[in-house]
């Protein structure tokens, strides 16, 4: 289809039809996936095409996908779109001509895995599976090889016209290990927004190996009491997961409307001072990087906290228009069916001028967390301690397992006493991150941090 | 009627090399608006598409696409090339005995009933605060056709409506409930039946505006709402799936094996008259037939496709789907889904009747962190919650920030009676839903 009169033409329609700004999502994409346990289960490729049409009239939207992209149908998806918002009458605006925005790749690929056969691709899957296969204890493993090439164009009536294309690879680990007849299991990845170099270095398979590890070491490994002490989270996505899931989500504009925590809380004091936080998408390499977000805004760096000042939000356009904010480039979807929403990309604590080995020297008991399996954000939220370490004395002692994490964000930011001089970015190389818009890519980093207090829920007796 | 004709010619003559081929094909329409003020404030529309395709020999490779006007030849031979690559064994697959057809169409639903519909429920919802009251209808067809005569579909259309709501609370910020009901037709959701559960619920789960309570960390006793045995069994269904039993990743190991109390019965169902949803036949075309999936705290009958049925000797109970990873990528791989999975309920329990009967324990009235607290390979939990407690049968306080741990078999074990209230959670656009009624376990171990 010639793009730009098509474009130009839907959204001429949308606006003389009552909208006030109109945006085209257009997203082609290829991914390939192959699935290995000691031999290939599947290849598979897929192919995705289609496209969002957006229009908002003040502060209502109404998203339209669909995946025949002549005009006709968009011009059918517009009145959907139109109907869904209650848009009636004549509205008098016209879309601007489209200038084309240009920015760097964040995010350069050297060997494209579209380049590269299924040989190579398996060859790796085998290799890690063998590797696997090598460490003690390791029954099984299944690996999984995701690369993806996704081209998409954003195009609004305000005259944004903005390419990106986003290729990631990536390698999923799911290692069963048993040993005196108990079983563990549990997945991580190893993720790059880069192409097939990304897996040159062996790092995968140090991430394999520590994935092996944690969950050896989970096995006869005493319960984590139930008890309130110092938790010490170590540098890289520990503690980067902790103000994800802590606040992160609370200070996007969606939140935010939806009686958020924060909303009144603009230049004042919300954590300890030693805290500063930043969402940046465009870091160079990072997995939450990219030129532009999904409504086609430049991707720029946001101070949330600085010195445990609550500083600014993350807010897509929407977002922005209902709550009389700035845009911050912070617009993500997961893909052309999902709405764009308000996201993180790369979060990150600014690295403190605490001694980092001073701060579990000088615990009388506790635990420090050197992984993090996951968790929720909310006004309560949760985090999975993967793997983690009774403290007592101010030494590390044994590993403790089924720790779990819970505490609400404005109180446990207060309690942030240490934070580390070492800055690590995200082990594994991203995650992703589900909210309304799908599950998007983010890395989370940071130094490593003590909080004073926290709940850990376990089932273990006191140690 | 999904329109495979093009495919259809290719099957009827397939290229060669090919030795079979199919096409599953699944058409979801969906409007989905959320209301605010008597209003739609934000909407999604979609009609679209999703093509999977196996072809191959033994060994089948798949591809995926969602345009209509893809060459079908062409698709069926890249999936035969990527089945070149796999050494799975042979792919079972369903042939022309197993046609199967069930249309249930129904009209389409205008718009302006579901923001009336929207509008009315948040005025019934008065005084309450409501965070995303959302009115959503979809149709789904689901149509597979292969090489070996099946030509398998189904059509089916429902309505819901779901509301984050919490109670003004004078000086405190009371907790959210989260409520959701379905039914086949927008006209058979009642908003003020809607709005009188989802006001229950909010006054359950922040405790009616009770004062916080600490409590010490032990075992107690424990009322689980519904909600809350929901959140945990959104994961641990997986652990009843034949294809996790056979690769060692559930922590229960085969059929006959004792998982719980004489009073958990799990069972999966294509229907259920408390939900909207169907799902009669699965993505290999097979009709899904309701199971026992576990009877009396018993393992009897795991979720199966063709393939984990085939090696545990017996028939698949059509639980063959794909299933969104957390990761946004196209769930491609055929798999283990369920259709309406739920604990049944006990009509001569009420929820009232299990909370009198706990004496002294919690009332746990919400859960948080559906993804992580649950471990199905070594069935370990622990999931952080809140409720109420209740101290000879009178309640004595909120609490918050709790965790509940233990294994799936000691929570299916402490099981001591299930209450009548089954309700079943949709969870965004899953194809599967899970359903639970309150049940009274004894001598969980909590922290908080």
């Amino acid at each position: 289809m010639q793009l730009n009169s098509t474009a130009a033409s839907v959204f001429a329609y949308a606006l003389h039809n009552g909208a006030d700004f109109a945006e085209l999502f257009l997203e082609d994409r290829d991914d390939v996936s192959i699935d290995y346990t000691d031999r290939v289960n599947e290849v598979s490729r897929m192919r995705s095409f289609g496209a969002g049409l957006y229009l908002l009239k003040g502060n209502s939207g109404a998203y339209v996908y669909l995946n025949d992209l002549s005009e006709p149908a968009l011009r059918r998806a517009a009145d959907n779109a139109l109907a869904l918002m209650g848009a009636s009458g004549k509205g008098s605006g016209m879309p601007a001509p489209f200038s084309v925005l240009r920015r760097e790749n964040p995010c350069p690929v050297a060997v494209s895995p579209s380049e590269i056969g299924q040989e190579k691709k398996i060859s790796m899957l085998r290799d890690a599976g063998l590797y696997a296969s090598s460490l003690p204890d390791v029954s099984c493993c299944r690996v999984t090889w995701f690369d993806r090439d996704q081209r998409v164009t954003i195009l609004n009536s305000e005259g944004t016209y903005a390419e990106d294309r986003r290729v990631t690879t990536r390698m999923r680990f799911i290692p069963i290990v048993a040993r005196n007849g108990e079983t563990a299991s549990s997945f991580s990845e190893y993720c790059a927004a880069a192409g097939m170099e990304a897996f040159e270095s062996g790092k995968h398979l140090e991430q394999l190996k520590a994935s092996c590890d944690r969950l050896r070491g989970a096995i006869g490994a005493p319960e984590a009491p139930s008890c309130r002490v110092p938790v010490v989270l170590e540098a890289g996505a520990c503690s980067g997961t902790f103000f994800h899931e802590a606040c992160g989500h609370q200070l996007e504009t969606r939140s935010l409307q939806q009686d958020g925590i924060f909303w009144d809380l603009r230049g004042q004091k919300i954590a300890s001072p030693k805290v500063t936080l930043i969402d940046d998408g465009t870091l160079p390499n990072l997995y939450g990087s990219s030129r532009f977000d999904d409504e086609g805004m430049p991707r720029q760096r946001n101070t949330l906290i600085e010195n445990g000042v609550l500083k600014g939000f993350l807010a897509d356009r929407i977002g922005a228009r209902r709550l009389g904010l700035s845009r911050t480039g912070s617009g993500r979807r997961q893909d052309y069916a999902h709405a764009p929403g308000p996201r993180m990309s790369n979060t990150f604590l600014a690295a403190g001028t605490d001694d980092d080995d001073e701060m579990i020297r000088d615990m009388d008991e506790g635990l420090y967390v050197t992984e993090i399996g996951g968790g929720t954000g909310g006004r309560e939220f949760t985090l999975l301690a993967a793997c983690a370490y009774w403290v007592k004395n101010g030494r590390i002692g044994p590993r403790v397992k089924g720790a779990i994490l819970v505490g609400r964000g404005d109180e446990t930011m207060l309690k942030i006493d240490r934070v580390g001089r070492r800055f690590v970015f995200e082990q594994g190389g991203g995650s992703f991150c589900g909210a309304d818009s799908g599950f998007i890519p983010t890395t989370t980093s940071g130094p490593r941090m003590r909080i004073a207090e926290m709940l850990v829920g376990g089932k273990g007796e006191k140690l | 009627m999904i329109d495979l004709t093009g495919y259809q010619r290719v099957l009827d003559h397939l290229p060669g090399g090919i030795a079979r081929a199919e096409v599953n094909a699944e058409r979801i329409r969906c409007t989905d608006i959320a209301i605010q003020d008597g209003r739609a404030v934000s909407s999604v529309s979609f009609d679209q598409t999703k093509y999977y395709i196996r072809a191959g020999s033994e060994r089948l490779g798949t591809v995926y696409t969602e345009r209509p006007d893809d060459d079908a030849a062409a698709l069926f031979r890249m999936a035969s090339e990527n089945a070149r690559w796999t050494d799975a064994g042979d792919t079972p697959m369903n042939g022309a005995e197993r046609c199967f057809s069930d249309t249930d169409s129904g009209e389409n639903e205008p718009v302006r009933d579901m923001i009336a519909l929207g509008a009315k429920t948040e005025s019934a919802l008065n005084p309450a605060n409501v965070h995303g009251l959302h009115v959503r209808v979809t149709e789904r067809e689901l149509r597979t056709v292969n090489s070996l005569g099946l030509d398998s579909f189904t059509h089916c259309h429902w309505a819901e409506m779901n509301a984050a709501v919490s109670l003004p609370r004078p000086g405190m910020q009371a907790a959210e409930a989260e409520a959701n009901v379905s039914a086949a037709r927008l006209s058979q959701l009642d908003p003020d039946a809607f709005a009188r559960k989802a006001l229950a619920l909010a006054e359950r789960t922040d405790g009616g505006a009770m004062k916080p309570m600490a409590v010490s960390s032990s075992a107690y006793d424990c009322v689980m709402t519904g909600q809350v045995l929901r959140n945990i069994l959104m994961t641990a269904w997986r652990c009843f799936s034949a294809e996790t039993m056979q690769s060692g990743s559930s922590c229960f190991r085969e059929p006959g094996e004792k998982i719980g109390s004489s009073f958990v019965n799990f069972i999966n169902a294509p229907i259920h008259p408390l939900s909207g949803k169907k799902m009669p036949v699965d993505s290999e075309g097979t009709p899904m037939r309701e199971t026992a999936v576990v009877q009396g705290g018993m393992l009897a009958n795991p979720l199966s496709t063709l393939s984990s049925a085939r090696k545990f000797g017996t028939e698949s109970n059509g639980c063959a789907g794909r299933i969104p990873v957390m990761t946004g990528n196209v769930p491609i791989a055929l798999t283990t889904v369920p259709g309406l999975f739920f604990l049944k309920p006990d009509a001569q329990n009420t929820q009232g009747q299990l909370i009198k009967r706990m004496g002294t324990g919690f009332v746990l009235t919400y859960s948080l962190d559906l993804f992580h607290s649950v471990n199905i390979a070594s069935g370990q939990f622990s999931v952080p919650c809140g409720g109420y407690f209740v101290q000879n049968g009178e309640t004595a306080g909120s609490v918050s920030q709790m965790t509940v741990a233990g294994s799936l078999r000691d929570l299916f074990t402490a099981v001591e009676a299930v209450g009548d209230d089954l309700d079943f959670d949709d969870f965004y656009f899953r194809n599967y839903c899970v359903g639970s009624p309150s049940a009274l376990l004894r001598g969980l171990k909590f922290s908080g």
